[in-house]
């Protein structure tokens, strides 16, 4: 942290930071935001603004926890701009989320797994954001707490919820 | 682990279906840095703010220093401004038609 500091060394330590976070952080915005490049658009993001923010940055969580806090906060709102699009352009395909995965170059998933993304992306925010990192990455809820500054009992009936919701989806499909 | 959660997982599985371009993790980090603005920029910004401020502190003490020479001045003004009372006597000496000398012994006699 004090390397990062320093105004010397500060660019050396920050690379060091996006050699060891870019890869983790880039897939918790991509299970949110679904498209390779604007995962790799919303990656971008997160780092200028930490970099920008870094003399803001209080060391009272861990860097990975306010990188993540951030990535997590720019996904949310690309995801928030694109529905406010959708809504505007009046587009009667918005709902063919599976249909649309299935034929992305960098989706290999069957229509279960792309009707599952589709599940996902109808729960509200928040709750989208905390199923995939307990579903995909198992993280742990202490972790998330710290990250989305919410208690733990939240985040587990917030888990709970989403769950129900995606096997009612499942049981009306079947 | 609930059991609706554990039904799902034996449905739809927990498998990663997003694909990356090839290399793409090996030229991020490149990527990223090459975006950020120079350090430079930020220096130059400071040295900039300070220039600002010390212009703007240069400019309240010549402001203070006007302002109190001006004060100074009115002091005087304020001075000459209670010369004209004294006037007031002569003036309604002048429309009650009779002269000072009347006016102090009536003063005199209550």
């Amino acid at each position: 942290m004090l390397r990062l500091k320093d105004p010397k060394t500060r660019r050396e330590a920050f690379e060091r930071l996006v050699k060891e976070y870019s890869e983790p952080l880039y897939w918790v915005v991509r299970r949110i935001v679904l498209n390779h490049e604007d995962a790799n658009d919303v990656v971008q993001n997160v780092f200028m603004k930490a970099w920008i923010g870094l003399d803001n940055f209080q060391e009272e969580s861990r860097l990975s926890t306010w990188l993540y806090r951030i990535g997590l906060n720019e996904s949310l709102d690309f995801i928030r701009k694109q529905k406010n699009q959708m809504i505007s352009a009046d587009n009667p395909d918005a709902g063919a989320l599976a249909q649309q995965l299935m034929a992305d170059d960098y989706f290999d998933g069957n229509e279960t797994e792309a009707l599952l993304q589709e599940a996902v992306a109808q729960l509200p925010d928040v709750q989208r954001a905390v199923f995939t990192l307990r579903y995909y990455q198992e993280m742990k809820y202490s972790d998330m707490s710290k990250i989305l500054n919410t208690s733990e009992g939240a985040l587990k009936a917030s888990y709970h919820i989403a769950v129900r919701k995606i096997s009612e989806f499942f049981k009306q499909r079947d | 682990m609930i059991q609706e959660e554990q039904i799902l997982k034996e449905k739809v599985g927990q498998r990663n279906c997003f694909k990356v371009p090839e290399g793409y993790f090996d030229q991020l980090t490149a990527s990223v840095m090459e975006s950020l603005p120079q350090q430079e920029q930020k220096a130059r910004t400071t040295v900039l703010r300070k220039f600002f401020y010390a212009a703007a502190c240069a400019a309240i003490a010549v402001l203070m220093g006007v302002t109190y020479y001006f004060h100074q001045d009115n002091g005087r003004v304020e001075t000459a401004a209670a010369a004209p009372e004294s006037n007031y006597y002569d003036e309604m000496s002048d429309y009650a038609m009779i002269d000072n000398m009347d006016i102090y012994v009536c003063m005199a006699e209550e």
